[in-house]
Formats: C-alpha cells, structure tokens, sequence
C-alpha cells in the first residue's frame, strides 16, 4: 500500500499534460545544476557513508565496486 | 493612420497586429481567446518596440546612438548588446567578412533609387575607409569603434526581434504562435489540428502565382532586392553591399527565402546567400537549408 | 569563395543559441573534464576516521560518446564497535586484526610495529562503554571506468566495470545498461544489469558461525559472495522546469554475508556469563546472516528548477528485503544560486529502517543458546547485534558552497552531519544484572567535510 501512492502520483503526472518540450526550451533543463546527478563524486562519497552505515544501498544506479563495509 | 495594436478574430484563430520596426507586425494565434490573444499582443508589441527602441539607428537616445557618436572613445555595453555585438563578430568571421554591421556608411554613397547614378570609384574608396569590423575593438563589455564609423543593426535586429517575442510568448502559452515582422516568421510549435500556418512568399512580378509554403516549427526569413537597386548598362546593382570592396553584388538573385530552426539562422542563411552573389543556390545546397530562389 | 560548408551552419547554429540564450541547440562538445575530491570523514566516540581522495578523468567525443576512468583511495582508522553488548563490568577481547598485525610485525622484526600494535592484540572495555575494536585500520583502492555510446535510433548504452581490494575484501564487478530515448527526447527508459564477485580474507581465518569467540574455530582462510543487480527507469521531462525520474532495482545477493569481525554476548538473565571452554573469557558467538539476500527497492526523484537559476532535488527511496528490513529515505537539497559564480546548497535527508528479523542485541541462555557442560549450542539460525542491521532513524543536515572560476574551473566545499536515533525495542533484562541499564545500540554520529575542484579543457 506504501508503494501504492508514488506509483500513482507519477502516473497521474505521466498522463495528465505533460507538455512536450521542444529542444529550444530546454534552456533551463540542460543547465548544469539540473542534471539528475549533478556531482557524481559527492552522490559516490555519500552512497558509500550511506551503504556501510545503514542497510540499504541503491537505487539512482550502479555504484563503481563493492566495497567491505557492509 | 496611427494605431497602438489591432485585435482580429477568425474563424480558428486570433491575429494581432501593430506597428514595430518600419513595417507590419503580426501574430496569429492557434485559439479563439480574444483575451489571450490580447494578452498575447501586449507581450508581443512591448517586447518589438523594447528591441527597436534599444537597437535601432534612426534614434539618438539609445545605446547605438552613443555609439555612433563616440568618437573613438570606449563605450561599456550592457549584457543583451554585448551577445549582439559578439554574435556579429561571429557571423563577420563565418562570412570571411561578407556579413559585416559597419558597412552601413556605404550608404552616403549609395542611393538605391531605381537611377542610374552610381558613385565614383573615390567616393567608394573614402568611404570604405570607415567600413570593416577588423578596425573595430571588441572586448566584452568595451566596445571602440574608431572615429568616423558607424554599427548598423538592420540586418539582424528584426530577426533578433522575432525570435525573442516567439520565446517569450511560448514562455505564458503553450500553444502554437506565429511572428510575423515583415515577412521574417517564427512558429513555436504545429497547431492544435496538427499541420502548421499557411504562409505566402512575397512575389516579384504581380503576375507570378502565388507560392504557399506550410510552417509548422522553425523560422523563415527573406533578404531580397525587390524594391531597391540600381540599373546602368543592362547590370543590376542590388542594394546589398560588399563591405571588403564597397561594391554591390552582381549577379545575386532576385530574392532568397530559407527556412531555419530560427529566424535569426533563416535571415543570417538568406542574407549570406545574397552576399554570394551568382553562387547563392549553390552557398544553400552545400549548407543543406531549405529554400526559394527568385532570379 | 567557397565558405567552410558544415562548419558554417554549426558555427551559426550556436552563436544563434548563445544570442538566444538557451544551450540546447548546440552540439556536443569534444573535451576532458577532471574531478578530484577529498572527503574528511570523522565519527564521534573516537569512532572511524577516514581520508578519501578521489580522482575522475572524462572524455566526451563529438559523437556524444564517453569515457570515464576514476581511482578512489580510502584509508580508515578509528573504532568500530565489535557486536558485543555493553556491560557494568569491564570486558577483554583480543583483536583478530590487532593480531593479525602483531604476527605481521613480528615475522618482519619490525620493531616500532611491535612496539605499535604490542598492546593492541587484546584489549579491555571498561564498563559501561560499547566494546569498540580500536586497532581497526584498512586502506582501499578502487578502480573503475565506465563506457558510454549513443547507438541509432535513440538508444545508448554504457559498459562499466570496477575493481576494489583492501586488506582482507577484494570486489570485481561489471555492469551494462541500455537507453532509449522517446518523445522527442522527453521520455527516456532505461534498464541495467550489474554483476559483483566479491572475496573475503579475513584476519585470522573465516570463524564458524555461532559458535564461541574465544575458541575461534575456523574453516578456511577465505570465502565469497556474488551479487546481481537489475535496474530499470523512467526518466520524464514533466515541463519546462521539471524533470522526474523512477526506478525499480531488484538485488541478489549469495554466499558469505556474515562479518568474520563481529560477535554477540550470551547472557543468563542479563549477566555475563564465562565461557565453558575458557573460563578466563566471557562467553560470546560469532554472529550469522542468511546465505541469500533478496532487496527490492523503488526510488522516485524530481528535480525542479525554481526561477531562473535555482533549483529543487527531492527524492525518495522505499526498500524491503527478506531479512525484514524495510527503509524510507527522503533527500531534499535546494541549489541556490547566489551569483553568476556562486552557488549554496542546503540539504536534509530523513531516513529509517526496521530491524532484519535476526537482529538481537545479545544473546540468552534457554532461548537463543543452550548450554550443557562444554557444550555450546546456538539454538536460533541467524543472529547479528550489528547496529547497521537494527531499528533506527536517521537525519543528515549538510551545505555546500561552490565557486566558479572562469568558464572551465570550479571549487566547492560541503560540510554534513549525520545523526542517528535508536528505533529498536528494548529487550527486558533481570534488575541488577550486567546488562541492566546499558546501551543496547550504539547511535552514530558522524560529520563529513568534501573538497572538490573540476576543471574542463
């Protein structure tokens, strides 16, 4: 049931108006700071503190090699 | 007669009109909302009449004015006429210095009036001496134009003007527009039927048929002679000039309409192809853009 | 007269987009970038300190593909907790790895080490405290490079692999994945695959499970693990501001989980008790985690440019594994962009898990281990007290500032710190006894300091 509720969210978003972009409006979308992982070295240190101090891992994709930690 | 801004409804559309660089402004709008495209029109006529005001040669209020009238001293421009001026720079440099927005003095020599009067090879030859982007120094944000120069947006401000008013209208609809300045056009995006706005290019001889082209995203522009030249000898001498020479160019075509992603790149393509004189069409094929010739 | 002729329509195409102001008609550009970052990692309690550097080398091509190398070296000292439970009389433990170097100094006859790692071979917690094995240290070096490569017809695919060892852990790993882009270029689907072998070594040999710490029976000197991992998305552009992502990752994971390090106190009634076998000892078991791990999660983000240089990043991730672990994490980070050169990012990350059905903070006699003369014998299958597999929540608070230097050139510097809070039930000991009033989980604190510099030519 917890699942339940992003999974609608997105499909709601998905199929109510989403409006297609055209390549000269991506002014906003195609700076830097909007990147889904806009400093992967920071998004490796924090999933590498993350994964051997907690029990999840995961998630954005795949790390660069396992590590002992965990 | 004198108007501020002129609002038509029809039958799957709206059209806006007002008056904005020395000719006929236009947007159409793919809805029936009048308010909307009252809304629309406002934007679209505020942000013409901004550019024109901010870049236009004929006022002396405005940073072009200063300038021109600098006297070889530094002029420190703001960050919109420092993408201007470096947009110019690139295209002088992409051109080989066929595109160059100083050679505007070449017209206290030249008047295009149909005449036979042409200047003398020492009027030409005093005159280019103010003409070429080479003796001009450009840093942002300084710019210093020697004494007795000139910068002459014309050839890129109405095309400048199409595109930002397409950008900002597209920024509060999201629905299909069309700029129209003077026959430079820019669509956002195909109407809501699907297909794009039915546009006529400009004939040169009344009796020709009309040509129909249908835009449904992208820019189109048309740089032409229809109106202005020179005859002596049988030579047509259009009014379009080559700064590196002071001469006009023979053998260009009547006119050149292309079509671009933008209506700076269709007006930059129609304009260079002129320059190219005899070798316009083949200028175009080799860059791959899409157009219509007129000899 | 001839003018240059593809190079006349690219030159034009993007001094159209820099008038225009928007970046995305231009083409790819050919070039290197270089990251190099070095975190400062530091716990409290005189827990784990680590130093990280890391260096990452990118070259993207003109046909939009790219290679990435990266080389992370990570060197860690400090304390880590040992799964004993904490107690109100003092307890001594010898060191599998403070041995293990005490041997290594003593084959070298290398003095100072002796004299360095002499006393650390066995060590004693004093009450009250949380056993914490101190002569912990290790360094690790990563390797990694990554492929990526636009295919026809929208799709792209990225090759990766990595390499990883230190002292007693060695990982090889590979991974695949595969794009395509719909919509013009708004929708993209995603799917990957990532196999990971793993090798462990420990100090002193592979302990055998549950049974007492201070026999340290063994069963060979190394054993494995391997891990797939299948990943597929969706990436969305909503608008012109939003852009949204969701992914579903399913984990296998088989073969040797348990930490050869770490133990769990039997108690009877909530005392300590010695071991039958060696009296002078208390009586421990080496902990036990399931040969199969199974972990699905579901992870969301959103990113949501505010203005015209700001912008939002909320994420939030659900995992479930079969060893009862379910987590939520959420992630909010605000770029705010102070200047042309500036830029400042506030973040929050909420996070908590449930316990793994084996989790226990120690062991007792009659349920869990039952003891009849010399023999010891654990009643339960799986038992671990490590806290990384406990009840607990977490909150993480950070900034960062970045700066940049000209057009190809940025530094930044982030500061974070990490908080948890003991979720986990307590577990009813007799009144009195050593265990009564203790600690039953250790909450970690922790603050991180990131250098970073990158620049592009």
């Amino acid at each position: 049931m917890r699942i339940a509720l992003p999974l609608l969210l997105v499909a709601l978003v998905m199929t109510s108006g989403c409006s297609t972009v055209k390549p000269w409006q991506r002014d906003l979308l195609a700076k830097p700071h909007m990147a889904l992982d806009s400093d992967p070295l920071q998004s490796s240190f924090d999933d590498h503190i993350y994964f051997s101090k907690e029990a999840s891992s995961g998630g954005r994709g795949f790390g660069g090699g396992g590590c002992g930690c965990n | 007669m004198e108007y501020e801004l002129q609002l038509t409804q029809n039958k799957d559309h709206c059209r806006v009109r007002f008056p904005a660089m020395a000719s006929l402004c236009e947007i159409l709008i793919d809805s029936q909302d009048t308010q909307l495209a009252l809304k629309l029109g406002h934007l679209a006529r505020d942000e013409a009449q901004r550019i024109e005001q901010k870049f236009s040669r004929y006022r002396d209020d405005n940073i072009v004015a200063q300038i021109n009238t600098s006297d070889g001293k530094s002029i420190s421009v703001d960050e919109e006429m420092a993408l201007m001026l470096s947009f110019a720079t690139t295209l002088w440099e992409l051109s080989e210095g066929r595109f160059d927005i100083t050679s505007g003095v070449l017209r206290t020599v030249w008047t295009f009036d149909g005449s036979d009067r042409l200047p003398t090879q020492q009027q030409v030859a005093e005159v280019k001496q103010r003409v070429g982007w080479e003796k001009v120094q450009w840093q942002a944000p300084s710019l210093t134009l020697p004494a007795g120069m000139e910068i002459d947006l014309g050839g890129i401000g109405k095309e400048y003007a199409v595109d930002k008013v397409s950008e900002l209208l597209n920024q509060h609809w999201q629905g299909s527009v069309l700029v129209n300045f003077g026959g430079d056009l820019r669509c956002n995006l195909a109407r809501q039927s699907g297909s794009g706005w039915h546009v006529g290019i400009e004939k040169v001889h009344a009796d020709e048929a009309q040509t129909f082209i249908e835009l449904k995203e992208g820019g189109l522009a048309t740089s032409g002679d229809q109106r202005r030249f020179l005859q002596k000898d049988n030579v047509r001498y259009s009014h379009i000039l080559d700064p590196r020479t002071g001469w006009p160019i023979t053998g260009a075509p009547h006119s050149i309409t292309a079509i671009a992603p933008t209506c700076l790149q269709a007006g930059m393509f129609s304009s260079l192809a002129m320059l190219m004189g005899s070798d316009a069409e083949s200028f175009l094929n080799e860059q791959d853009v899409r157009f219509w010739s007129i000899r | 007269m001839q003018l240059k002729e593809k190079k006349l329509s690219v030159g034009l195409a993007m001094a159209t987009s820099a008038l225009l102001g928007q970046s995305a008609l231009t083409l790819a550009e050919e070039g290197w970038q270089a990251d190099t970052a070095v975190l400062v990692y530091s716990e409290a309690d005189n827990r784990v300190q680590a130093i990280e550097p890391v260096l990452n080398l990118r070259r993207d091509y003109t046909d939009e593909s790219s290679i990435n190398l990266r080389i992370v070296y990570d060197a860690l000292t400090g304390a880590s907790p040992n799964g004993a439970a904490s107690a109100s009389i003092a307890q001594t433990f010898t060191s599998a790895s403070g041995a293990a170097r005490l041997q290594q100094a003593e084959d070298d006859d290398d003095e100072e080490e002796i004299e360095k790692y002499g006393d650390r071979a066995s060590y004693t917690v004093a009450p009250g405290d949380i056993p914490l094995d101190e002569s912990f240290e290790d360094t690790r070096t990563t390797l990694s490079a990554g492929w990526s490569k636009p295919l026809d017809k929208g799709y792209t695919l990225n090759l990766g692999g990595a390499y990883s060892t230190e002292g007693d852990f060695t990982s090889y790993s590979g991974n695949a994945a595969l794009a395509k882009e719909l919509n013009g270029n708004n929708t993209t689907l995603s799917a990957g695959i990532n196999l990971e072998f793993d090798t462990i070594t420990p100090n002193g040999g592979i302990p055998n499970p549950l049974t007492p710490y201070a026999s340290h029976a063994t069963s060979g000197t190394s054993d494995t693990k391997q891990v797939v991992d299948v990943i597929a998305g969706i990436t969305q552009v909503i608008n012109r501001r939003w852009l949204m992502q969701f992914n579903t990752a399913l984990s296998q994971s088989s073969g040797h989980h348990d930490d050869p390090y770490k133990i769990l106190t039997v108690a009877d009634n909530g005392n300590l008790i010695s071991d039958p076998a060696d009296p002078d000892s208390y009586l421990y078991l080496f902990e036990h985690r399931p040969e199969d791990r199974q972990k699905i999660s579901l992870y969301w983000q959103n990113k949501v440019a505010i203005g015209s240089n700001d912008a939002v990043d909320f994420s939030y991730r659900y995992m479930t594994d079969d060893w009862g672990v379910n987590s939520h994490t959420a992630d909010l980070t605000y770029h705010w962009a102070l200047s042309k050169k500036l830029y400042l990012e506030p973040h929050y990350r909420y996070y908590n898990q449930t316990a793994a059905d084996f989790y226990t903070p120690f062991l007792s006699t009659g349920e869990d281990v039952s003891i009849s003369g010399t023999s010891v014998k654990a009643l339960v299958n799986y038992a671990s007290s490590d806290p990384r597999l406990g009840a607990f929540s977490a909150t993480t608070l950070g900034l960062k500032l970045g700066v940049a230097l000209g057009q190809t050139q940025e530094v930044n510097v982030r500061f974070e710190t990490y908080q948890q809070q003991d979720e986990n039930s307590r577990v009813d000991v007799a009144a009195g006894s050593h265990l009564d009033g203790q600690d039953q989980f250790a909450e970690l604190s922790a603050t991180w300091l990131q250098l970073g510099y990158s620049i592009k030519w």
